[in-house]
């Protein structure tokens, strides 16, 4: 009995891969992010969660991603979806289409966060022209209530260059982490450059 | 052999008669023993638990706290059910878009705004709420919590024993086999009491005058539309699964007769009260239509649409229609989903959303000119809109 219950707890100890690993981004340099030739110049220390959130996605928070996430999507294609598939069969993600105007992105964005993330509600709050990575881009700026109940909002930057969508996005909870976290997240924008 | 004939017939007979009679107490509605308190320790658990759950539920944003539609179906229930059962339920709506309602044993009942969406008539959806009100009377989830309990103890027994028994190079087979007579078991505990809770459904729906029809029709649309959303997405197989509803009531085509062959044996009414229905639910379809929207599922939405708009479509639907048209986003999409804006602008000239629509639909069919001059009437009738400096800049290009 002793041998079954050494093999039994020997089972139980499978290796695991710690599911939040993450990297600390250095304030000052140059960083390449979502595995493209987008670049960003943090001000502050940030983190880089080692697990990527879609396939040309890359994700950074200060204090954990239900706190404050940020989200980097660089050359998203024609048919693909931003986001990992979470279940394929059921609620498969939308795709990205080439032909998309700035002005679909909202819908989009909306789609693919509440499928992706579970969010429950996400309502457009403005929708604005602004220029991103010296394109003509879109500013949108959004409420969700996630699937954990929580209320936040939530900033978009986005632009679509030779049919490839390049878009950043911030979210946090609206007590205290969305305006606090704000200013940090537009000077990444602002930071952004095509290499 | 003709004598064999004469038995069987009388047999038959018998048992015809014996149907007959049961089917006369059949849908009677049992007494109502008004307010039930927990009775051993199981069920005070339960309640105790339930009761936490009812609190976060009643703190979340995700409840409609909207007067009139709270009390539409709470009128709704209280008909099917009688004013004196009705008191003992506290309604919650969730905005959710997916099919779905429950009922917890200390009498919390759970409303998604997908299932409101769904159904067309107060017939619809009394034999939803109706439904799982009588398993609340009949106290199945105490009965379903007892029984997965026994049954997850034995199944942990059999599990160790199996392990035991596959180390002393026993064979597996007759270990999996108890496992699956125990899953066996819970189901058919489970279609026991879909059984009973269907009868009790329509002894409701019957006495409060509802035509029982209608509870296979909204039976069969969810089916239906599952189905859709399969074939658009490639897939060939008949599963439910995807279907929030499903997960906690069985379903296939043979129980949807089952419930039309009950629907036939009750002597129901006659009301379906589609109007009623319409009229509360006139200032929910399109935001509830834009949640299911953003699921990105082509084919179901594109049925619940067709279904809510039957013979007689609205500038909403007509609307809803173009803006899922228009995400999918093929050319031949574009070309369709402005005719669907056009519709609803024809029913409603002042349908402001539709236009945006029909100038976004016509911008991306390449109809440059056409298209900004929809945007601008769009940009004239809301000019505080979320986008309006968005649209405005693409007005403004030549």
């Amino acid at each position: 009995m002793r041998a079954f219950l050494l093999i039994a707890s020997g089972l139980l100890m499978v290796p695991t891969v710690p599911a939040a690993a993450h990297k600390l981004i250095d304030a000052g340099e140059t960083v390449t992010v979502a595995k493209s030739d987008l670049t960003v110049v943090p001000a502050i220390d940030w983190n880089r969660i080692n697990e990527r959130p879609g396939k040309e996605a890359e994700r950074w928070t200060l204090d954990g991603e239900l706190l404050n996430d940020v989200l980097f999507f660089a050359e998203v294609e024609d048919g693909d979806a931003i986001f990992r598939e979470v279940d394929k069969r059921n609620s498969p993600l939308p795709r990205f289409s080439g032909n998309m105007l700035l002005i679909d992105l909202p819908d989009f964005l909306n789609s693919s966060m509440r499928i992706a993330k579970g969010h429950q509600t996400f309502s457009v709050d403005s929708v604005a022209p602004t220029t991103f990575l010296g394109q003509p881009g879109v500013s949108v700026s959004f409420s969700t209530v996630g699937n954990d109940d929580i209320r936040r909002r939530g900033r978009a930057v986005a632009t679509i260059i030779d049919g490839e969508l390049f878009m950043m996005t911030f979210e946090a909870p609206t007590i205290y982490f969305f305006e606090r976290d704000l200013p940090h997240f537009e000077q990444l924008v602002a930071s952004a450059r095509l290499s | 052999m003709r004598f064999w004939h004469l038995p069987l017939i009388f047999a038959a007979a018998g048992l015809i008669a014996t149907s007959a009679l049961a089917d006369d107490n059949e849908f009677e509605l049992p007494t109502w023993s008004g307010a039930y308190q927990p009775q051993d320790r199981d069920e005070r658990g339960l309640w105790a638990m339930d009761d936490e759950s009812e609190r976060a539920l009643a703190q979340s944003d995700l409840v409609i706290r909207d007067t009139a539609l709270n009390e539409y179906v709470r009128s709704v229930l209280c008909k099917t059910v009688g004013d004196d059962r009705c008191q003992s339920v506290r309604i919650y709506i969730l905005r959710v878009p997916a099919f779905n309602a429950s009922m917890s044993p200390n009498g919390t009942m759970r409303v998604y705004s997908g299932l409101l969406l769904r159904v067309r008539s107060e017939a619809e959806l009394a034999s939803i709420l109706g439904h799982e009100f009588a398993h609340f009377e009949l106290r199945h989830t105490l009965r379903g919590f007892e029984a997965a309990r026994r049954g997850s103890d034995a199944m942990a027994w059999t599990a160790l024993l199996g392990a035991v028994a596959a180390s002393y190079g026993g064979t597996g087979p007759s270990v999996y086999d108890t496992q699956w007579s125990i899953l066996g078991g819970l189901y058919s505990f489970k279609r026991d009491q879909e059984r009973d809770a269907d009868t009790l459904g329509f002894a409701y729906m019957a006495n409060a005058g509802y035509r029982p029809s209608a509870a296979p029709e909204v039976w069969r649309s969810v089916m239906n539309e599952s189905d859709q959303t399969a074939i658009d997405r490639g897939r060939r197989t008949k599963r439910y699964d995807g279907v929030a509803f499903f997960a906690s009531h069985p379903t296939s085509l043979e129980r949807a007769d089952k419930l039309s062959a009950l629907a036939n044996r009750v002597s129901g009414g006659e009301f379906d009260g589609f109007a009623t229905h319409r009229k509360a639910m006139k200032d929910w379809v399109p935001l509830f239509l834009a949640d299911e929207l953003a699921m990105n599922d082509f084919g179901g939405t594109d049925y619940v649409i067709d279904r809510l708009g039957g013979e007689e479509f609205t500038a909403d639907l007509y609307y809803a229609k173009g803006e899922l048209y228009r995400a999918r986003g093929n050319p031949r999409d574009m070309v369709s989903a402005a005719n669907f804006y056009q519709n609803a602008l024809e029913l409603d000239p002042e349908a402001a959303s539709a236009w945006r629509g029909l100038g976004l639909a016509l911008l991306r069919s390449g109809k440059a000119e056409d298209g900004r001059s929809a945007l601008q009437n769009y940009l004239e009738r809301v000019p505080d809109a979320p986008d309006a400096p968005m649209l405005q800049m693409l007005v403004g290009e030549e």
